[in-house]
């Protein structure tokens, strides 16, 4: 599994450069959804709820820095950091009132949260410009002698950016306090037992799942040189959840998995958009009764049956 | 030690406990006693922070403790093991007993305490790399026993540990609670298992419908004729 990802990692820098543009742009969507979906991921996986409200981190991030750049002529690099403390701010307050509740209840919150925060910068108009929405959004200014200003600078952004946050994330569930928030995730009652706070885990880690929100937010915008509200509706936040669910829930790898079928095959074979929201429910569905561990664990399970068979046959042989 | 004073708990509407009081010295076994919805697991829940208690005081070594979380009475030595072997069934049994002494700094500390609660329960050492929730029901108790323990406490709660299990089992557990409180750890022990916990406690108190109906030495209740048709199935021999 790992040397695979090195090696995905590796053709991942290496090919970029001698593709179409088109290509470099479709491969970045895919990377940017990724990020969504890994952060998606967290609080699916790892909590143990569903964030409608997903898109509202990542418009509050894409927003919050757009704006500064835009009429405060902060640059890409400075405004970064207070956008992303606003969005984790933000995570915290709603983690602090909604993860107290039970069932199905977080997750009706956060879909008004979302819903709320999309008809904010609908109209708010002074601020946002409502539904036309900001533009021209600059790309990200160099640093340190790199560009971005080029679909393929800019690609190399986004894939930097999943990297880390992937790496924070791995880091973040392999420290005590991911392992105190998958006993928090596997029983909640007994981890309350077992004196964990169950509530501050759950807080944090929707705090974590909002900086890697907010850190695809702040590249969005530069993206698509334009935020329009439109973007950031309830879909945006389900698409994030059928992602994680196909690629397979409880694993880092499985969300990248989910993007890659869900932004980048579509948009290759680019067919009936107005379909999209049909496909992705039919999928769901399909998914969650047949392959509940996703493409991932479609993998795993392969890869164990191949291991043992192969072992049986050595058994044989001796 | 503990001092639980005309304590009371509801569920919504539903009164559990309606003013309780008892006390836990240094050292002892106490146990509680009582049939089914008598509130025994209400009083161990209140007592170790998972419950907040609706009126009433409990005081651990003459500081008032009541409605303090779970993560802060485990910090001030009161855990409890809840009913039913609850065990993190996908983790492994070294998972399991690395969560137990979570909120531990001391490392030295909490091997030395791992490896005081694996020579107590042999199996765990056995399968100390296995998933808990693949052990038999008397393997996971014990389990959720040492985990527990691997916090370190002073007073333990116990919440019916021989539920469902095989008689040697039990007398093997009676053995294992024994050893615990000879080695200076405080027990406070709900049973249905009467003849059991009568026989290991310094203590008893009967509960029913959240009162306290009766209270004395172990040996005494063994001896009272209603005790004895009540809970341990008809009179004196």
């Amino acid at each position: 599994m790992r040397t695979l990802g090195v090696l995905l990692a590796i053709l991942l820098i290496a090919v970029p450069p001698f593709m179409a543009e088109y290509h470099v742009y479709l491969l970045s969507l895919t990377l940017l959804w990724g990020i969504f979906a890994l952060s998606m991921g967290l609080v699916l996986g790892f909590i143990g709820e569903i964030n409608f409200g997903q898109a509202a981190f990542v418009a509050i991030a894409a927003y919050a820095s757009s704006l500064l750049r835009l009429k405060l002529g902060f640059s890409f690099w400075s405004a970064a950091p207070v956008a992303l403390a606003l969005v984790v701010g933000l995570a915290a307050l709603v983690g602090l009132i909604t993860l107290r509740l039970r069932g199905p209840f977080f997750a009706l919150v956060t879909l008004g949260f979302g819903e709320i925060v999309r008809l904010i910068i609908t109209n708010w108009q002074d601020l946002t410009n409502g539904p036309l929405g900001l533009r021209p959004i600059a790309p990200p200014e160099s640093l340190f002698g790199l560009r971005f200003d080029s679909k393929l600078g800019f690609y190399y952004l986004v894939f930097a950016t999943l990297c880390v946050s992937l790496a924070a994330l791995a880091r973040l569930i392999r420290a005590r306090t991911g392992r105190m928030m998958i006993a928090v995730r596997e029983d909640e009652v007994l981890a309350g037992f077992v004196g964990i706070p169950v509530l501050r885990h759950k807080v944090i880690g929707l705090c974590f799942s909002a900086l890697v929100a907010g850190l695809g937010g702040l590249l969005i915008g530069p993206f698509l040189t334009l935020l329009a509200p439109g973007q950031f509706d309830l879909f945006a936040s389900v698409d994030m959840v059928v992602m994680v669910v196909v690629g397979g829930v409880g694993t880092l790898a499985g969300p990248l998995i989910g993007a890659v079928f869900l932004v980048f095959m579509p948009e290759a074979l680019s067919f009936a958009r107005e379909l999209r929201p049909v496909m992705m429910g039919g999928l769901l569905i399909i998914v969650t009764i047949f392959l509940p561990g996703g493409v991932i664990g479609l993998l795993r399970h392969g890869l164990t049956r191949l291991s043992s068979a192969g072992r049986g046959r050595l058994a044989v042989l001796r | 030690m503990l001092e639980v004073t005309d304590l009371q708990a509801a569920y919504g509407r539903i009164t559990a406990l309606r003013g309780v009081s008892l006390t836990v010295a240094q050292g002892e076994i106490v146990t509680v006693i009582g049939a089914n919805g008598a509130g025994k697991s209400t009083l161990l829940r209140s007592i170790c922070g998972m419950m907040r208690p609706a009126a009433g005081s409990i005081r651990l070594d003459d500081q008032s403790v009541g409605g303090l979380a779970s993560s802060d009475m485990i910090r001030r030595g009161v855990v409890m093991v809840p009913e039913g072997r609850h065990v993190f069934a996908d983790m492994t049994v070294a998972e399991n007993l690395d969560l137990g002494a979570y909120y531990r700094r001391d490392r030295a500390g909490v091997r030395a305490d791992t490896e005081r609660v694996l020579t107590l329960f042999p199996i765990l050492r056995e399968r100390f790399r296995s998933a808990a929730g693949r052990m038999s029901g008397g393997q996971q108790q014990m389990l959720a026993i040492a985990r527990a323990l691997m916090s370190h406490p002073r007073l333990l709660l116990l919440d019916e540990p021989s539920l469902g299990l095989a008689p040697v089992i039990v007398a093997q557990l009676g053995r294992i609670i024994s050893d615990l409180n000879r080695d200076g750890t405080t027990i406070l022990l709900v049973e249905q298992n009467a003849r059991m916990a009568l026989r290991l406690a310094h203590r008893a108190y009967v509960l029913a419908t959240g009162l306290v109906a009766r209270s004395g030495t172990g040996q005494a209740l063994l001896d009272d004729p209603s005790v004895h048709e009540t809970y341990l199935g008809g009179a004196i021999a």
